[in-house]
């Protein structure tokens, strides 16, 4: 029988122990790749991975049911990398706290404009876009991360960024545009 | 023909290491004995206290009964009960006078803590009994 999140979440809290073994063997992978993409560093993330589901573990009788769960357990899993982040000084304090954008370059980039043929060839090497994708800002890499790996919409991004959806939406059209930059001058 | 949503889908980083859902599954077990045992101590020590305690507030409640002259009042009960019926509001009005309230309050107050720890007591133990049950 698969169980939901909330399913599991519910009967882990009613006694049920292995339903939370469920949800962590569930979401490893997914909160693995996503707090890799934030932090960078392969080692490092699979301590904040530990750390991320410790908190789950710690607070899941405060999860409220009315929220995607996915949702929640993001929002913990950015809190966690970005605390280690700011520890390591990694990374500059305020590239996760701007809220809008210093200037919304012209919305001309959209997620299914068509690569130049030569670019496509590039892209379809998946270590090439990897290598690309780790020289964007942060906040560029978790919003791409977000949408298109995890399909989350905008509206669910907001809520883990706690940022209103048009700053979600402009904040994904700059790094699309940052990405179409940085595949053209690798290339 | 490919779109940036094509080739955004399909890149993931490096997978993790295959024993990393065992090590989540170990750390979160380090962290549930260590609160177990935080919660031991603290319930152990707030039940032993309030048994100490009890010792201090009995005595202090057997003192004030017996210095609020209750006993001579319930004597009369006995030696002249048919009186202190026909007057037997305002014999309860001063029996309830005379009891000594703050001995009372202390004695229920160390009584309420102490059956609260008890049962935060009783309550880990069964679940650090249930949890090494589980793993054995």
């Amino acid at each position: 029988m698969n169980r939901t999140d909330i399913e599991l979440v519910t009967d882990y809290i009613n006694g049920d122990e292995q339903a939370l073994n469920f949800l962590i063997k569930r979401y490893t992978q997914n909160v693995y790749y996503f707090v890799y993409r934030l932090s960078g560093s392969g080692r490092d993330s699979e301590d904040i991975v530990q750390d991320v589901f410790v908190k789950v573990w710690k607070n899941i009788d405060k999860y409220d049911a009315k929220q995607n769960f996915r949702t929640w357990l993001f929002t913990i899993a950015r809190n966690t990398t970005i605390d280690w982040l700011r520890k390591k000084k990694h990374v500059p304090l305020s590239s996760f706290d701007s809220d809008e954008g210093d200037n919304i370059i012209s919305d001309t980039a959209k997620d299914n404009e068509l690569l130049p043929d030569e670019l496509a060839e590039k892209a379809d090497d998946k270590m090439f876009v990897e290598k690309i994708l780790q020289t964007l800002s942060p906040e560029n890499r978790e919003i791409l991360f977000l949408h298109y790996n995890e399909e989350l919409t905008f509206d669910e991004i907001g809520k883990i960024l706690r940022k209103p959806l048009h700053t979600v939406k402009s904040q994904h059209r700059r790094a699309l545009l940052s990405l179409r930059d940085k595949i053209g001058t690798k290339n | 023909m490919t779109t940036y949503r094509d080739i955004l889908s399909k890149t993931l980083p490096k997978e993790p290491d295959s024993s990393l859902y065992f090590r989540i599954l170990a750390r979160i077990k380090k962290e549930e004995n260590k609160s177990t045992r935080i919660q031991l101590v603290i319930s152990g020590l707030i039940t032993i206290s309030s048994i100490a305690a009890l010792v201090p507030t009995t005595t202090y409640l057997v003192s004030e009964f017996a210095n609020s002259g209750i006993g001579q009042y319930l004597s009369l009960l006995s030696s002249d009960g048919g009186s202190m019926l026909s007057f037997w509001k305002e014999f309860s009005l001063v029996v309830v006078e005379s009891l000594p309230t703050l001995g009372i309050a202390l004695i229920l107050l160390v009584l309420l803590v102490l059956s609260i720890s008890l049962i935060a007591l009783i309550k880990t133990l069964r679940k650090a009994n249930y949890k090494l049950q589980t793993t054995q």
